[in-house]
């Protein structure tokens, strides 16, 4: 009598423990769910970003080397700023 | 002068700006999938991304994905700006992350300026850039950018007045044979 009250209480006891860590690992595979979530949509914000600056740039009747030729920005920053 | 100053405050944050990152945010290169390799693009997705067909494979996951993006966005361009987009593709892929940065920052910065100013910085680089490399500098070191804009007096007067004796003797002279040939039709 004893001994089956004693496993019945063991068993519990391990499905209790077993419970416990079947809790911890589905929050941290919920943490690591919500992070890469916060990741992609970080991904998204990023790239879409990207995406709307180089297809405007690149389709632009103004080359990117305008942009890349520090001589030429210098010069029209120089004699528009001595007026 | 109000609006060259504007001009001129705007242009040096061109300049100077170099406040968007290079890299990618860590943040953001981890919550991009893996993307498609070359093999598993479309025939279209193939078509529009052409120039970039050799590097494609070696390119990180978030450049393809942001390239399938512009692709997507490709079609609903005018002709124009498709032709000048896959003209430019391969250059701007083969820049660095650093001068890809400044281009976009300035670019950024540039879009903001009124579209009459805008047209004046296209019309200044369309000169500027038709211009030899010792032309260049000399055009710079002698004056201000608007000359870039004016008529050019220069190139025209000290050559051709060389050569325009010449040709106005004989244009002074050939205006001279209709009168003489005039008289002697009639």
């Amino acid at each position: 009598m004893v001994l089956t009250s004693n496993r019945s209480s063991n068993s519990h006891f391990r499905f209790a423990s077993d419970n416990r860590y079947l809790r911890q690992i589905l929050a941290i595979l919920a943490l690591l769910l919500g992070m890469w979530i916060s990741f992609y949509m970080d991904s998204n914000n990023y790239v879409s970003e990207l995406e709307e600056v180089d297809s405007a740039l690149l389709s632009d009747d103004l080359p990117p080397e305008a942009f890349l030729d520090n001589d030429f920005f210098e010069w029209l920053k120089d004699d528009t700023s001595a007026e | 002068m109000a609006k060259r100053r504007y001009i001129g405050g705007v242009i040096l944050c061109l300049a100077l700006s170099t406040s968007i990152a290079a890299e990618p945010p860590t943040t953001a290169v981890i919550g991009t999938p893996p993307q498609a390799v070359w093999s598993q693009l479309n025939a279209q997705q193939k078509t529009i991304l052409a120039p970039l067909a050799g590097e494609w494979d070696k390119m990180e996951n978030i450049r393809r994905k942001k390239w399938l993006g512009i692709a997507e966005r490709y079609p609903s361009m005018k002709p124009d700006e498709q032709r000048r987009m896959q003209d430019r593709m391969r250059e701007w892929a083969s820049l660095t992350p650093e001068q890809r940065a400044k281009v976009r920052n300035s670019y950024k910065e540039f879009n903001q300026l009124p579209s009459e100013q805008k047209q004046a910085v296209k019309q200044k680089w369309e000169a500027y850039s038709n211009l030899p490399p010792d032309e260049k500098q000399r055009v710079r070191q002698s004056g201000k950018s608007a000359q870039l804009l004016a008529p050019p007096p220069e190139p025209i007067s000290p050559a051709p007045s060389a050569e325009e004796q010449p040709i106005s003797e004989a244009s002074s002279a050939s205006p001279v044979r209709p009168p003489a040939g005039e008289p002697g039709k009639n």
